[in-house]
């Protein structure tokens, strides 16, 4: 009688995991004229990121998860990853879900937005049926990994504060630290610190901090190459929970930018049509 | 069986208009993908009482394929067959195949939005509640699947869909009527009677062959996703006849019907608000007497998320059911309260643990159902599933038939 029920809530705001490909690229150095404020500094760097990011038009991708529990037992996970910029507002995501089997088929539908939450919906290929769905689920662990619904979600600048720390060698880089505030309460963060590399830009390692400010997980992205002459993906991102000594990696393969979708590819009508 | 016969006609009409379309698409771009995914699954169903009626068993043991097979060109065309075949220990009714799908599909640009067409054998759902689905009519209920209407059998029909911002508007033909499957002697979930399937009697002396209209309008504003729907022909539900000159049987009796609806959904923040209304016209009631009637299923959803700091979500639900004909109500919920409860653990098995509870406000009538799903490798899958009737009063016709059916399934799925 309530079969319908099962199975959507694991999807529960699968939100765009392209988020992650997208917000590790691209924040500019700051510029630290004489009058500006750590906090000011933060900010700039947030918006010239966003500035540097657009214009891509879309792109898909493909995207391989590995969890694996303290034991160093593995499960994996595969999704096909669409995404559509929007000018002037949020992106559209369309995800596909490939692997495991019993979940194949089940695609999900994202229209991000700069200043309001997102409107999420999914698709159940047994029941034929597309459910809209909360976006209200920040904390919540994405598909049982490591990484949080608010790690997948496209950040939006105007979503946090910032505090511009440090310039220190990371690798054979040198990296800026900056400090970011979530003003959504609903985070399960209270702050969390990137690493971005002064040459280009890219997001090299996050630190996250929970509500009572415990480092509890730590990121690592690896595998940057260059498309379009212009947008920095990565390859491979790990994260590593310190409390449960579980670890996540995504890897991403297939990227293709310019491709043949449009908006009608993320349309209800389109979400039923997904393969 | 006509259900087995009309299904392989029409997968041969298709395969041979699919060899064509290929033929013709092969012209402009050969190339063609295809994909090949599906399940195996083996079900143990054991009632915990000996059966109300004569004949019934209390064991079944289920085999069931649904392979799926998709095949699509480089313009985006494709053809998809999603066959179905169930073979059952206990009863033979439920030893059968169907088309669950079988549907080609072509779309594109028109002017600032897109058209769809579908045409062949397809699965629709409208609805937004979870214990019953008014508005969703499209598809003829498998009952010997689910006894609950959850499962359907395959619709032939042509479904155009125009889309843009304004909304997204459906219009379907419905060119054929599919009968209701029922339980037989040995099965559970039956009357007293046996239904009699071989020669349902049809309102309309087109009998099968009539073709039933539909329309769909639907769109989302902001937090609220809404449809508006209208059917006209042959009624998926049948009222039932005695059989003659014995009275030893039950033979479906399929009305023709018009049947207005509205489906509607807010999503605010962590919680949904629901509601299925629908006015229907023509039908027979449960005394076999023409009766037009409104029903409506209103309630909501609310999910609290990483309870207890842990990765698990717990959504709670509720919904009210109402029918204008009360205790004359065809439908198992004419004035029912539904509650549940669903645990979902987020863990890598995707673990699952669901609840649901149906009382009827005027009977003594409840049920209680439980799910449970786990993924136990990549590609096996395990449910198990309680359905227990607590209490069904003797004026409760629809639950007290089935009042010794109470089971315990378990079933391992092989995903491909």
């Amino acid at each position: 009688m309530i079969n319908v029920l099962a199975s959507i809530g694991k999807y529960r705001n699968a939100v765009s995991a392209v988020g992650l490909a997208v917000l590790w690229v691209g924040l500019t150095l700051p510029v630290p004229a004489h009058a500006q404020t750590p906090e000011e500094v933060g900010l700039q760097i947030a918006a010239d990121g966003r500035e540097r990011e657009s214009g891509f038009g879309n792109y898909t991708a493909t995207q391989e998860m590995t969890l694996r529990n303290k034991h160093g037992q593995e499960s994996r996970r595969q999704l096909r990853v669409r995404v559509l910029e929007v000018e002037g507002d949020g992106n559209h995501s369309l995800f596909v879900f490939d692997d495991p089997k019993d979940v194949s088929g089940t695609a999900f539908l994202v229209h991000s937005f700069k200043k309001k939450a997102d409107d999420q919906w999914i698709f159940l290929p047994a029941l034929k049926r597309v459910k809209r769905i909360s976006s209200s689920n920040k904390s919540g662990s994405f598909m049982g990994s490591e990484f949080a619904y608010e790690d997948m979600t496209p950040q939006e600048v105007e979503k946090f504060t910032y505090r511009y720390l440090r310039d220190e060698t990371c690798g054979e880089l040198v990296c800026t630290v900056v400090e970011q505030f979530p003003t959504d309460k609903k985070s399960g963060y209270r702050r969390q610190l990137f690493w971005r590399d002064k040459d280009e830009l890219r997001v090299m390692k996050v630190q996250y901090y929970d509500r009572k400010d415990v480092h509890f997980k730590t990121l690592e992205v690896d595998g940057y190459q260059l498309y379009l002459d212009k947008f920095w993906r990565a390859a491979s991102m790990n994260m590593v929970n310190h409390v449960t000594g579980k670890s996540t990696t995504l890897t991403w393969s297939d990227y293709e930018f310019g491709t043949e979708l449009n908006e009608r590819d993320f349309t209800k009508t389109g979400l039923k049509r997904v393969r | 069986m006509a259900n087995r016969l009309f299904a392989c006609v029409s997968s041969s009409c298709l395969v041979a208009v699919f060899q064509f379309s290929l033929n013709s698409a092969a012209t402009a771009d050969s190339e063609i993908d295809f994909d090949f995914s599906g399940r195996v699954g083996v079900q143990s169903q054991s009632y915990w009482q000996h059966g109300a009626y004569s004949g019934q068993q209390r064991n079944a043991f289920g085999i069931i394929l649904e392979p799926e097979f998709h095949f699509e060109t480089e313009t985006g065309s494709s053809f998809s067959l999603k066959p179905f075949y169930r073979h059952d220990s206990m009863d033979p009714r439920r030893r059968r195949g169907d088309l669950r799908e079988a549907y080609f599909l072509w779309y594109g640009a028109a002017g600032d939005g897109e058209w769809e067409l579908r045409v062949g054998l397809d699965q629709i759902f409208w609805g937004v509640t979870e214990s019953i689905n008014h508005v969703n009519i499209i598809n003829q209920s498998d009952s010997v699947e689910d006894p609950f209407d959850k499962e359907k059998l395959g619709q032939p029909m042509a479904h155009l869909t125009l889309s843009a911002d304004w909304g997204i508007t459906e219009l379907f033909v419905l060119p054929y009527h599919r009968k209701r499957t029922f339980s037989g002697l040995r099965g559970r979930f039956r009357s007293p009677l046996l239904v009699d399937n071989s020669a349902p009697v049809y309102e309309d002396s087109d009998k099968e062959r009539h073709v039933d209209y539909a329309l769909r309008y639907s769109h989302s504003i902001g937090a609220v996703d809404f449809g508006l729907s209208g059917f006209a022909g042959t009624s998926r539900k049948p009222s039932f006849l005695p059989n003659r000159p014995d009275a030893t049987a039950l033979v479906p009796y399929y009305s023709q019907i018009r049947q207005v609806g509205l489906d509607l959904q807010v999503t605010l923040e962590s919680s949904l608000l629901k509601l299925e209304a629908i006015r229907r016209k023509g039908s027979r009631n449960f005394n076999s007497v023409e009766e037009d009637y409104s029903a409506y299923t209103i309630g909501g959803e609310y999910t609290f998320y990483s309870v207890f700091d842990s990765d698990s979500d717990i959504t709670v639900l509720g919904e009210w059911n109402y029918d204008s004909r009360g205790e004359r109500s065809t439908e198992d919920l004419e004035h029912d309260v539904f509650a549940g409860f669903r645990w979902a653990m987020n863990d890598s098995q995707d673990t699952e643990l669901v609840f649901g509870y149906v009382g009827d406000t005027h009977y003594d009538t409840s049920i209680v159902t439980a799910e449970f799903n786990r993924r136990l490798s990549d590609s096996i899958s395990l449910e198990a599933d309680i359905f227990s009737v607590m209490d069904a009063d003797a004026r409760d016709v629809a639950f007290h038939t089935i009042r010794k059916d109470s089971y315990i399934q378990i079933r391992l799925n092989y995903n491909f």
